[in-house]
């Protein structure tokens, strides 16, 4: 792997957004928690609770991949949910959950929106930045700037059955909680544009994969509002957006959001996604995780993305990474594998 | 006539006419298990069809699971006398160290409209809950796992099945993003299913070696 290919893959990745066609398809390596805790051999539960484990682990699958992967707090779903004022319940084997506690309106009413130096996981995120950003932002860029969506986080806090019910059974409920949860994540980009160097919050990333839920009417009555409305508060930076989940159905919705970069799952068609948001939308996938970057073989990888490129890369809008974020246990030869296979088959 | 209404009012989402359309149709002399076979089932069905053809999503499936549980309360008196059939008992929870439950609830309005009798074992279910849930006669199991990080405690939870001697007493089912054909065979449940709708497809199947149960 070159030393430099990560300078490289950026300048293929901004062409791409510009829908102008780079040299070479760019790819991107999605990780979180479970996979870089793995990489490093370290409880995830340590992972998550201690800024110097998080910040070292970080580093080193950083190093393993030549600048490649990012360095960023990174405490899953507990931040949003927190600083509402939700429990965080850690399972043994360290990932976070959200215990449901809206019961009705009178405790959406109740609900405040924090001090986010006074506001749980929130606040340890914060924290966790400024301690990633003395130790090593002088030389390496700490990335802030994503979100759970107030639809996901709404969703966490009612109970996500009983909330996709709300949707038809009681949509003044979901309306009012979705307005506090906004607030909140608007509260929580705000802080983070002034904790970063001035210039330096240029691209805003919401993660929703609950939105693939619901009808593209009910998507466009309840979540593109409050996306417009986020993206639209900070119009100087860049609109990405992660979901994972089989988002077919709300594709020309996300396209209505002026989204700018997708990072979608295995199970949406990517043929499909490019004939349909494809000139307005910059695709990022859709290699499946797990049966093929997990558990499949390096030849397996070549095959997914040789077939990716060939029927997304056409007039750039392209980047090639896992559909999700990469799993615990993903052998470092297959990611390998996804990279040289980007540069095998996605010469212009 | 009534039970025409009835299937109708769960297929469009009438959920606030539902228990009064239940009771309406027992006053006017319909059986609990004719209001089970001619409406309710063959609502769900319907409903289930529009949600594996993309016609309908998750907030109309959830409303029509809430619908059946609200006619079930309905009809659990009678239910409880004894005189109607189901199509057997099926329980399902999420494995332990996992929360997610959509999954699972969508596994369980599927089976409840298919006739089946189902207990909801909830998220973050422990093995002896799924022991417990077999002593209580299930004898099919549903495990749903999400995380990929939780796929050893499905077979640590089948383990304690077989140790505490009731593995041959029931059938195990697993699915969820997280799970396999392979992890099925690795772990060693009976089945793996893709999606709620195979789920149904395979309780039916082994439903029939328990029809005395």
């Amino acid at each position: 792997m070159e030393k430099d290919i990560a300078p490289k893959n950026w300048k293929r990745i901004n062409t791409a957004l510009a829908f102008e066609e780079p040299d070479q398809v760019p790819f991107f390596l999605n990780v979180n928690g479970p996979y870089i805790a793995g990489f490093a051999k370290v409880e995830l539960k340590e992972y998550y609770h201690s800024p110097e484990i998080m910040l070292n682990a970080q580093l080193a699958l950083r190093q393993r991949f030549n600048g490649l992967t990012p360095v960023m707090p990174d405490l899953s779903i507990a931040p949003e949910p927190s600083a509402l004022g939700a429990e965080i319940k850690w399972s043994a084997d360290g990932t976070p959950w959200v215990i449901p506690f809206i019961k009705g309106e009178e405790d959406v009413e109740r609900l405040e929106i924090p001090d986010v130096e006074n506001a749980g996981y929130m606040t340890k995120s914060l924290h966790t930045y400024r301690y990633m950003f003395e130790k090593v932002g002088h030389e390496i860029p700490v990335v802030f700037g994503t979100t759970h969506s107030p639809w996901g986080v709404a969703a966490l806090m009612r109970g996500t059955s009983d909330f996709l019910a709300d949707v038809i059974m009681n949509p003044d409920l979901v309306r009012k909680l979705l307005r506090k949860t906004t607030d909140l994540s608007l509260l929580w980009l705000r802080t983070m544009e002034k904790s970063a160097p001035p210039g330096t919050f240029r691209r805003i990333l919401i993660w929703d994969d609950l939105a693939s839920f619901v009808s593209l009417k009910q998507f466009r009555e309840f979540i593109l509002p409050v996306y417009e409305e986020i993206y639209g508060s900070f119009p100087r930076c860049e609109r990405w957006y992660h979901n994972d989940a089989n988002a077919t159905n709300i594709l020309e919705g996300i396209a209505e959001a002026a989204v700018q970069c997708f990072h979608f799952g295995y199970e949406v068609d990517i043929g499909y996604a490019k004939d349909k948001i494809g000139k307005k939308v910059c695709l990022m996938g859709n290699v499946p995780p797990l049966t093929v970057l997990r558990n499949g073989t390096p030849e397996d990888v070549y095959r997914s993305v040789k077939d990716i490129i060939e029927r997304a890369s056409k007039r750039g809008g392209l980047i090639v990474a896992a559909g999700g974020y990469l799993d615990e246990g993903t052998p470092e030869t297959n990611i390998e594998a996804m990279i040289e296979a980007t540069e095998k088959y996605g010469k212009q | 006539m009534d039970c025409e209404a009835l299937k109708e009012a769960v297929i469009s989402g009438k959920f606030r006419e539902i228990q009064a359309l239940v009771r309406a149709a027992l006053d006017r002399g319909a059986s609990a298990q004719d209001i089970l076979d001619n409406a309710l089932v063959p609502a769900m069905e319907e409903v289930g069809r529009r949600f594996s053809a993309s016609e309908i999503f998750l907030p109309e499936m959830m409303v029509s699971a809430k619908m059946m549980q609200m006619a079930l309360d309905v009809l659990k008196p009678i239910l409880s006398s004894g005189h109607v059939k189901t199509r057997g008992k099926f329980a399902i929870g999420t494995i332990k160290d996992d929360l997610h439950d959509i999954g699972k609830d969508i596994v369980i309005s599927m089976m409840q409209g298919a006739g089946f009798e189902v207990e909801d074992l909830g998220v973050d279910c422990p093995p002896e809950r799924f022991i417990e849930a077999i002593e209580r006669g299930n004898r099919i199991i549903g495990i749903s796992a999400i995380l990929t990080t939780v796929l050893p405690n499905i077979g640590k939870a089948i383990k304690a099945i077989e140790e505490k001697g009731l593995r041959d007493k029931v059938k195990i089912l697993i699915g969820g993003v997280a799970t396999s054909f392979h992890i099925a065979k690795e772990t060693g449940a009976d089945s793996y299913c893709k999606d709620a709708v195979e789920g149904v497809l395979k309780t039916k199947e082994f439903s029939v070696l328990y029809e005395d149960n």
